[in-house]
């Protein structure tokens, strides 16, 4: 519970002031020039006044704050709710909270207002209370609010300072993924994916004389029989994969709608990432992250198990998107250089920052399995019928004359993207667009059947 | 956001309570000055104009000095207007004058108590109701008690009056004390 600042004292409104003043300058008026009619009109303007002197309250009301929870799903719910113990004369309390971007209630639940109950002996405290709908991932700062208590007929009004926000973490919502097809690279040591070794599997690789070690369970009696020698069924060995993710968080390309709106190129690969580490966490992988293009985001490195997931959530949604200093392909390199040897990437992209492309590439080279995953939205890929809005999401204008330089910009830039990702398809890395559920399957399959053939790699 | 967008945008944030008080302004603020000018006799239009602009500025800024100002405006136009009163009967229409003048203040006082958008509690609706109903009988009965201190003819005095403008004054005084304390 958050209690305000408050050392104001109460205040004469503008209701009041206007009453006295009204009074004063028109009854001698009235007196000297023996108009009992002027002195008529001013009547309710002197009750007023009178009113609002006599019940002037005396001490000061205190308020507290309580905004929670603290850590919210998309979607999810915030609530916000003030306690207000007022003293004796005062008659109404209203609060208008600041509005914060991604954190939505209606207009009508932003201002609020209520009924002080007429003390009597132990003041009970007033309850303000609205709940707010968190629409996008991230941090925020939330519930800074302005409140007022007014003593009778609006007459003396006490603020205290603005209210304090709270710092409510937003976890990534989870896009629906899955996928039946196993990791091309299994060098862990019990998981789901079949290893090319042999091992204590499930996957049947071959008949074998029984030798030392072998367990009688897999002994092949019919077999045996036949040939005369103990026979065994040799399986191969299943095990997990590390899988890391690695979201370029460069630029943030693309209007953000929240939660139901449509999606910036950010929230894409944040969502999927949340998506794929659910899922491959799930299925007994270990899953780490790397996020380019950011300050103050840790590496998580890889394991297994549902903290894991709870740790990759609350990295994502730490991002702050550019916030990085220095060059990009050195911040790039640094990060890039944690990941081991026998990983798979996944790379989410919206395929903007040379840095990030070229290092995939690099990584690729390096023997990696790296799957470059592409999400700028289809909507920023159409230079031509983008609205002023959309562009001014991708680069915030100085002037409103550069709407046709922006989409004249825009459109080389996306020819350029285009070559990249051109060049990337054609030295081997396979670069797919994010639709959810079955987005990596045949890619994965793909890599599956390469992952088994001999091929050179430059160390 | 094109001009009519845009007020309609406005209006819709205000919410229904606000846009009542401000109606209610518009209307009691005019409805003022109507009996104003019926008191007179003769129409005005400069002086209606310049109190109907004073009306619509009071009820797009009511937490000013805007509304007093009205109100002031409303009876300096009645002393300029409207001749001095002879009878009790002449007291009904600054009574009526008043009544409108008290709705007028009440409505720009509660607007300036609950925020844009805010509902209105009902509890608070009824309490706003007995206040106002409560100066309106004040009204009413310090009307009646001119109309029947008019009707009695008493003679004038000056030490009356002197005493009446030092009470004023001293009211004035305390009013000071009692909000700067």
């Amino acid at each position: 519970m958050t209690r305000g600042d408050h050392p104001r004292p109460w205040e004469p409104t503008a209701a009041l002031v206007g009453a006295l003043l009204v009074t004063l300058a028109v009854l001698p008026l009235g007196l000297l020039t023996r108009r009992p009619d002027l002195v008529l009109l001013i009547v309710p303007a002197a009750s007023l006044a009178t009113w609002g002197l006599a019940t002037r309250p005396r001490t000061e009301p205190s308020v507290s704050t309580r905004i929670g929870p603290t850590v919210v799903a998309e979607g999810g719910a915030v609530g916000w709710h003030a306690y207000v113990t007022a003293p004796t004369g005062a008659h109404d309390v209203a609060a208008v909270i600041a509005p914060t971007a991604y954190i939505f209630g209606s207009p009508r639940d932003s201002a609020l207002a209520a009924n002080l109950p007429a003390v009597t002996g132990t003041a009970v405290p007033v309850e303000l209370g609205t709940t707010l709908v968190a629409t996008r991932w991230g941090r925020h700062e939330v519930g800074a609010a302005i409140l007022a208590v007014t003593s009778a007929l609006g007459t003396f009004r006490w603020t205290p300072r603005q209210l304090p926000d709270a710092t409510i973490i937003v976890l990534p919502g989870k896009e629906s993924f899955a996928t039946r097809t196993t990791m091309p690279h299994p060098r862990g040591i019990v998981g789901g994916n079949r290893s090319t070794r042999r091992g204590e599997g499930s996957d049947f690789a071959a008949v074998r004389p029984y030798g030392p070690g072998d367990r009688l369970s897999r002994i092949d009696w019919r077999l045996s029989t036949r040939t005369g020698v103990l026979q065994v069924a040799a399986m191969h060995a299943d095990l997990d994969t590390e899988v890391m993710l690695v979201v370029d968080a460069f630029h943030d390309l693309g209007t953000s709608g929240g939660v139901t709106g449509p999606a910036s190129s950010l929230d894409t690969a944040v969502r999927a990432a949340t998506a794929l580490a659910e899922h491959y966490l799930r299925v007994g992988e270990r899953v780490g992250l790397l996020v380019l293009g950011v300050s103050g985001v840790a590496p998580v490195r890889p394991h297994a198990g549902r903290m894991q997931f709870r740790r990759i959530q609350d990295s994502l949604a730490t991002i702050r998107p550019g916030s990085v200093r220095g060059s990009e392909d050195r911040a790039t390199a640094a990060l890039l250089a944690r990941i081991r040897l026998g990983a798979t990437v996944l790379v989410l992209t919206p395929g903007i920052s040379a840095a990030a492309l070229g290092r995939a590439s690099a990584l690729t080279a390096s023997g990696l399995t790296v799957l470059v995953i592409d999400t700028l939205p289809r909507a920023a890929t159409r230079a031509d019928r983008l609205e002023r809005a959309d562009l001014e999401a991708i680069a915030p204008f100085t002037d409103h004359r550069d709407l046709a330089a922006t989409r004249l910009a825009w459109r080389v830039r996306l020819l350029e993207r285009e070559a990249q990702l051109r060049r990337l398809r054609e030295s081997g890395l396979p670069v797919v667009s994010w639709v959810g559920p079955g987005s990596l399957d045949d890619v994965l399959r793909q890599l599956r059947r390469r992952a088994r053939a001999p091929h050179l790699v430059r160390r | 956001m094109s001009g009519p967008a845009r007020v309609r945008a406005v209006l819709a944030a205000d919410g229904p309570d606000r846009l009542i008080l401000r109606a209610a302004v518009v209307v009691l603020g005019g409805g003022a000055t109507t009996v104003a000018v019926i008191a007179g006799g003769t129409a005005r239009p400069t002086g209606q104009a310049l109190l109907l602009l004073l009306t619509v500025a009071a009820a797009l800024v009511p937490d000013s000095l805007l509304p007093a100002a009205l109100t002031t405006g409303v009876v300096l136009f009645w002393g300029a207007t409207v001749p001095r009163p002879t009878g009790p009967e002449d007291l009904i229409l600054p009574g009526v004058a008043a009544l409108l003048l008290l709705g007028l203040q009440l409505a720009a006082a509660a607007l300036g108590v609950w925020p844009p958008g805010a509902r209105v509690p009902p509890s608070a609706r009824r309490r706003w109701m007995r206040h106002g109903l409560a100066i309106a009988a004040g009204t009413v009965a310090v009307t009646g008690f001119a109309a029947a201190l008019m009707a009695a003819r008493l003679p004038g005095d000056a030490v009356a009056s002197i005493a009446a403008l030092v009470a004023v004054a001293g009211g004035g005084i305390a009013a000071y004390r009692l909000i700067t304390r």
